[in-house]
């Protein structure tokens, strides 16, 4: 045999690994060798080498870097999964469960949507004397009013069957919690009712338009994470509600 | 296995990232550690892959840049390779056979496990860690002169 032949098992030589039905042969050839002594020497040396490096760790910024990204991955976790209600997974089961930290979340909630709401009613005062300027160009009103209706239509249809929800589940909200929810949905509700009025006097006001599907939008988006917060605390999943309840607070 | 710190930090971002996302996946039938390992390695290797196109060309290389077998009738590594030596004469090995040899020289594993960590034969695995101790050994004689 050549050297070419033994070329693989030197390395088994080295790692101590060589079948034993082989180390007699390749010591054989080894020993008579120059060229293959060396290489297994070095070998040796390499791998002796090798066995001296220790673990490289990231720096402490790279540990920081990827608490950011994981926070982030989870925030958009908990809108994805906000958006993607609703659908029947709300009807799992779990625990009921007191967490207490969500009240200052829920507060912040009152704080985001009182300011739309007040947002929303200085514009509207502002805007009001424009409104025919608008309808001229918006359409004729008796299109823009269809469109209105139906629009709102489809949204009082989905609320309906989210407060169902809400409120068949809402003894797994902790009282408190459900306490502030309740008062975030009538500041909401609140905002609905002047949107209302509001264009029922200028049925061709964009600004009530909007701020109309404005105020709706916010009482779904409440809703669906009303109930996916009754979700996770019958599941007794705190992260999972801490999640949410971040969302909401964005 | 990365060749670079930078993209080792990079890798590890983006492997935390990836686990995060496939956690639901873990079944329990290996450990976390274990799971957690394969999952980077995998990444790691998807990674390298991307970045030669192909592995098995990156292994190929090994004999098309100077990589041959040194014809030493004495050993060319000096006895006491020092760190610094050794780690940038890792980093210039082709990435196929860099990731064989650091899984079974620096990490430890034996071959058939890093055989099935690379999704490659037992032979494929004791050939490219052959071939990184061989180009290993034409960089660190150099770096010793």
């Amino acid at each position: 045999m050549n050297c070419h032949e033994y070329e693989l098992e030197l390395g088994d030589l080295v790692d101590d690994t060589l079948a034993p039905e082989r180390v007699s042969a390749v010591e054989a050839h080894v020993s008579t060798c120059l060229r293959c002594r060396a290489t297994v020497a070095d070998f040796t040396a390499i791998r002796a080498a090798t066995r001296t490096l220790e673990p490289q760790m990231p720096a402490a910024r790279v540990w920081t870097s990827i608490a950011a990204a994981l926070e982030q991955e989870q925030q958009r976790r908990a809108a994805d999964a906000t958006q993607a209600l609703p659908t029947k997974w709300w009807r799992l089961t779990g625990g009921a469960l007191a967490w207490k930290p969500l009240m200052a979340a829920a507060a912040m909630v009152v704080v985001l949507f009182g300011g739309t709401w007040l947002a929303w009613h200085d514009a509207s005062t502002r805007a009001g004397r424009q409104a025919t300027t608008t309808a001229t160009t918006a359409g004729t009103p008796s299109t823009v009013e269809a469109e209105v209706q139906l629009a709102e239509q489809h949204y009082s249809t989905a609320i309906g069957d989210l407060e169902k929800v809400t409120q068949a589940e809402s003894g797994s909200l902790d009282p408190d919690t459900a306490k502030v929810m309740q008062a975030n949905l009538a500041v909401i509700d609140q905002a609905i009712g002047q949107s209302r009025e509001a264009l029922h006097s200028e049925p061709a006001s964009t600004v009530a338009q909007e701020s109309l599907f404005d105020a709706l939008r916010s009482k779904v988006q409440l809703l669906q994470d009303t109930v996916a917060l009754i979700n996770e605390m019958r599941k007794g999943n705190q992260e999972g509600a801490a999640r949410i309840m971040s969302g909401m607070n964005q | 296995m990365a060749g670079s710190a930078q993209d080792a930090e990079d890798l590890l971002q983006e492997v935390f990232l990836h686990a995060y996302r496939k956690l639901a996946s873990f079944r329990g039938d290996s450990t976390l550690a274990t799971w957690l390992y394969r999952l980077a390695v995998n990444h790691c290797l998807d990674v390298l892959r991307g970045r030669q196109k192909k592995m098995q060309r990156s292994t190929d290389s090994l004999d098309e840049d100077g990589a041959q077998e040194p014809a030493a009738a004495m050993p060319i590594v000096p006895t006491a390779v020092s760190r610094i030596d050794l780690d940038r004469a890792i980093a210039k090995l082709p990435d196929g056979c860099r990731a064989a040899f650091v899984l079974h020289d620096v990490e430890g594993f034996e071959h058939h496990e890093v055989a099935s960590l690379l999704g490659i034969s037992q032979g494929t695995s004791k050939s490219q860690v052959h071939k990184a101790r061989m180009k290993l050994r034409a960089l660190l004689s150099g770096a010793a002169r």
